[in-house]
């Protein structure tokens, strides 16, 4: 059978074609030849050229960003707070929330604080565990909430500390902070999320992460809460 | 100072540029399942959004898809099957207020008018009746796809569309 003679495509292989996606080289040969086919293209073309007219892309992309935000939920069991016994008298008695997996699992108050790590790569997305595996390729990407600061430092096996961000959010409300982050090199990377509406010292704290390297004898999975009045949610991530 | 982390880029502007060129490329599709389906040019804008949504929260996954667009269109098509039943919406049959803004492209009028009979039919049947009913008729499917896309068996598929064309005269084999 030539493929001039063969059934003509369904509408939804017309679309994909005009769309670029893959066809089998059959029904790409008959669509490149088929007159009656063209025609098809042509009045979907027409379409495309009048949704385009119709829904300009910047109210297009702006109700699209909106729709995302409200979709967006935290992943339940991403979010686990780890406060020092120290650190949790003084967030009682300084009134702040502290959070904990069963909060994060369905107790979690409108509107307070939240941290969420997830991972994207080949192979879709998910919520970080505490001791996460990472593939090759995988990206974390960090959402937080509750608070007007947020300050991100990791320290890897070395004792290195880095500061990820240091950030003031525009509001409470969930924001996705900048940027995606692929670690490199080997072994583990240990990264804490401090949330205040205080400012936070990244050099204080990076000190105070450096101290609990040496007490935890280089073990990042073992560093502990850090003594500050900020609500913190710790992950290890190791390196593919 | 970030000597171990290597920064990709991954903030809104990639966001907003992997937008574009989903608007581009299945934007127009995607609306088209919406208004006819809803027949409101607004309320498919509104769930058209909610479709892409879809597609940015689930990057990755949508990412992988074999074929994006089909991915799309199924979410678009029970995405607006369940606006419709959520709202308690009768099936308006008002051949007047039809707003089809697409469909003539394979055959004219006559396939216009047979979508919009199987489009008024189809709030006899269940949802997923619906939804297969709308990818072997409108998308033009094979009975094999439209099973992969619902991940259904062919005769489980086979059995839904059967009972549809035996219901609403449609040719069916």
């Amino acid at each position: 059978m030539t493929t001039l003679a063969m059934k003509h495509p369904g509408e939804l292989t017309l679309r994909r074609f005009l769309a670029e996606e893959s066809l089998d080289a059959s029904t790409t040969e008959h669509l490149r030849a088929c007159a009656e086919c063209a025609a098809r293209l042509g009045k979907l073309k027409d379409e495309r050229d009048a949704f385009e007219a119709e829904v300009p892309f910047e109210r297009f992309a702006a109700g699209v960003e909106k729709a995302t935000r409200l979709q967006k939920r935290p992943p339940s069991s991403s979010v686990v707070v780890l406060m020092a016994l120290a650190a949790c008298f003084v967030a009682f008695f300084a009134g702040k929330a502290v959070f904990d997996e069963a909060a994060a699992e369905g107790n979690r108050l409108k509107g307070g604080p939240e941290v969420d790590f997830v991972i994207s790569g080949p192979a879709g997305q998910r919520p970080a565990a505490e001791l996460e595996q990472l593939s090759s390729g995988e990206r974390v990407r960090i959402g937080v909430s509750g608070h007007k600061r947020v300050l991100a430092l990791s320290i890897d096996d070395a004792g290195e500390v880095s500061t990820i961000y240091a950030e003031t959010l525009a509001g409470e409300a969930q924001t996705w902070l900048p940027d995606s982050i692929e670690f490199t090199g080997k072994g583990r990377e240990h990264v804490v999320v401090l949330l205040s509406d205080a400012p936070l010292s990244a050099d204080a704290l990076g000190t105070q992460l450096r101290e609990h390297f040496k007490a935890a004898e280089g073990d990042v999975t073992k560093l502990g809460a850090l003594e500050v009045n900020a609500v913190q949610v710790h992950r290890t991530f190791k390196k593919p | 100072m970030r000597p171990a982390l290597q920064i990709i880029e991954g903030g809104k502007t990639t966001g907003r540029a992997w937008l574009q060129s989903l608007y581009v490329k299945y934007g127009s599709a995607v609306y088209g399942r919406c208004r006819y389906l809803l027949r409101d040019g607004s309320a498919a804008e509104d769930a058209m959004q909610d479709v892409f949504a879809r597609a940015m929260v689930n990057e990755g996954r949508f990412r992988n898809e074999a074929s994006p667009l089909t991915w799309l269109m199924k979410i678009a098509t029970h995405h607006c099957l369940n606006l419709i039943r959520s709202a308690g919406a009768g099936w308006r049959d008002e051949y007047a207020a039809i707003q089809v803004v697409r469909g003539e492209s394979h055959g004219g009028a006559e396939v216009m008018e047979a979508r919009d009979l199987v489009r008024k039919s189809l709030s006899k049947f269940d949802l997923e009746t619906q939804q297969a009913v709308v990818h072997y008729w409108v998308d033009d499917l094979t009975l094999e796809e439209v099973a992969v896309v619902l991940e259904r068996s062919v005769p489980t598929i086979r059995k839904r569309l059967r009972a549809f064309a035996d219901a609403t005269g449609q040719e069916f084999s």
